[in-house]
């Protein structure tokens, strides 16, 4: 019986993720792959207009939840703590890392970041020390989003994803795969022990503020420009391309400052 | 059993480590190689000690002294205006509208654009917390110009990947002077643009209404850093 519930619960939560992945398929869909807009190929005019709408209304949430309980966190917190905090949540992550840089050919990197993983876990109390840092293993991340760019999927539209924010069609259906991936959470999915889905409602709200915190410079520099929507989508987008090293032969930043003499 | 799995992990550990300790051991001594093989050329030299100053001078003359706002403000809008080339920026940022604008419309814009700029910056010093920057190789870019790559480290973090920051400079007459900063692969020049570029096609097209749009900002910026532009 309790196995039944089980495994019900983990389809269904498949299911919900199914869902969400399908609705983004269809919005890739629609959007051609042909590039749309002449000044920056990763806009497509056809969901601009939905991610106006999803970018409004985070920026609501986060002027009246979010950014307040980012700034008393990062105001209140300790310096070292905050950094303790982000050791546990990052060593958490890295069985996604592992996976991730293994599907996209990266040994080396996967082989460090499973030396992180271990040495942390082991020896840095669960992931709150970094001992790893002191052995001089690198730090490095991915996403499953990174890994479908390895494999060819390339170009994709600026698309900001209701509360997380700013990313890709590609990059958002690599987030929802890299929740399915990590083993942490297939075991906090477990609908027979409170503890765990408490622990996992935990993680993600401290995660969440976290990150937020983690943010808020760049953030609040955002808010000063004139257009802050099209300024926080340039950025994000220059960023993303040179996080995945897509131009390999030229940067995005190599333009010519005559390109419109031509 | 849990001893023999730790001192398995450990092991385990210390020799990634110690590849990546070989790793970057050979890389030194190929690097220093290179360096005793071929000095720098002068221009290279004086390219990197361009940079090197200029950071110095933001790090100690704004952003560590202890200077008011206004004066932090003050110090900062004048080596802007005379390392930074606002006015070939102006005229990248605004694309094809430049052509068709009148002299006195190219003027206003770039006075508020370059306002814009240095109030955008003068909310960045508080967040200034101790980082070093390290100015490393020089590279060409398109038309003559060039970068200078150099990396920020936080001194909180040592162990953290340091923060790519690349200075694109040219050659004006024998004086240098930045055209774009470009940080983690982000062009600033280019971020401007595309924004500009948004905000004129909600206003169809007038550098008038942009122009008016920034000075209103630039007043909010001001006010909020309790600070004044001349």
């Amino acid at each position: 019986m309790k196995n039944k519930n089980k495994v019900e619960k983990i389809r269904e939560n498949l299911r919900y993720s199914g869902v969400f992945l399908c609705l983004l398929t269809a919005a890739c869909a629609s959007t051609s792959s042909d590039k749309t807009s002449v000044e920056n190929p990763d806009i497509n005019p056809n969901l601009e207009p939905v991610n106006h709408v999803i970018y409004s209304f985070n920026d609501a949430l986060d002027t009246v939840l979010l950014r307040p309980i980012a700034k008393a966190y990062d105001t209140v917190v300790p310096d070292f703590v905050q950094s303790l905090v982000k050791n546990f949540l990052h060593n958490l992550q890295t069985p996604v890392y592992i996976i991730n840089y293994t599907l996209q050919g990266e040994g080396e990197k996967a082989q460090a970041a499973f030396g992180r993983f271990a040495l942390n876990t082991s020896l840095g109390f669960f992931g709150i020390a970094d001992m790893a840092a002191d052995a001089g293993i690198p730090k490095e991340t991915t996403d499953f989003g990174a890994t479908m760019a390895k494999w060819g999927y390339t170009d994709s539209a600026y698309f900001v994803i209701p509360v997380m924010g700013p990313s890709t069609v590609r990059d958002a259906l690599g987030k929802g795969v890299d929740v399915i991936l990590n083993p942490f959470n297939i075991a906090t999915m477990n609908p027979n022990n409170d503890s765990l889905r408490t622990a996992d409602w935990i993680r993600f709200g401290v995660n969440a503020v976290q990150s937020r915190a983690s943010a808020l410079p760049l953030t609040d520099d955002i808010a000063r420009a004139l257009d802050p929507y099209t300024t926080m989508q340039s950025m994000y987008l220059q960023n993303r391309r040179h996080e995945l090293h897509l131009d390999k032969d030229t940067n995005s930043y190599d333009f010519d400052f005559d390109m419109d003499e031509e | 059993m849990l001893r023999i799995w730790l001192t398995l992990m450990t092991s385990f550990a210390v020799s990634l480590s110690a590849n990546a300790a070989e790793v970057t051991t050979s890389e030194e001594s190929v690097n220093n190689a290179a360096v005793t093989q071929s000095a720098d050329s002068e221009e290279v030299a004086n390219e990197k000690s361009f940079v090197k100053n200029l950071a110095d001078t933001f790090i100690n003359d704004i952003f560590e002294s202890k200077k008011s706002e206004q004066e932090k403000v003050d110090v900062f809008k004048d080596i802007f205006l005379k390392n930074c080339d606002i006015n070939f920026i102006s005229k990248f940022v605004l694309g094809k509208a430049w052509k068709t604008a009148s002299a006195e419309e190219k003027d206003s814009f770039t006075t508020a654009f370059s306002d814009a700029v240095v109030l955008t910056w003068a909310g960045r010093f508080k967040e200034y917390n101790g980082q070093k920057i390290e100015v490393l190789t020089i590279r060409p870019a398109n038309s003559g110009q060039s970068y200078v790559d150099s990396s920020v480290i936080n001194p909180d973090n040592p162990n953290d990947k340091p923060i790519s920051l690349i200075w694109r400079i040219e050659n004006k007459d024998g004086q240098y002077k930045i055209v774009d900063l470009i940080v983690e692969g982000v062009s600033m020049a280019m971020t401007y643009r595309n924004e500009y570029l948004a905000v004129l096609q909600a206003k169809g097209g007038k550098i008038t209404a942009l122009t008016e749009n920034l000075q209103e900002k630039n007043k909010k910026l001001a006010s909020d850093l309790k600070v004044v532009l001349e």
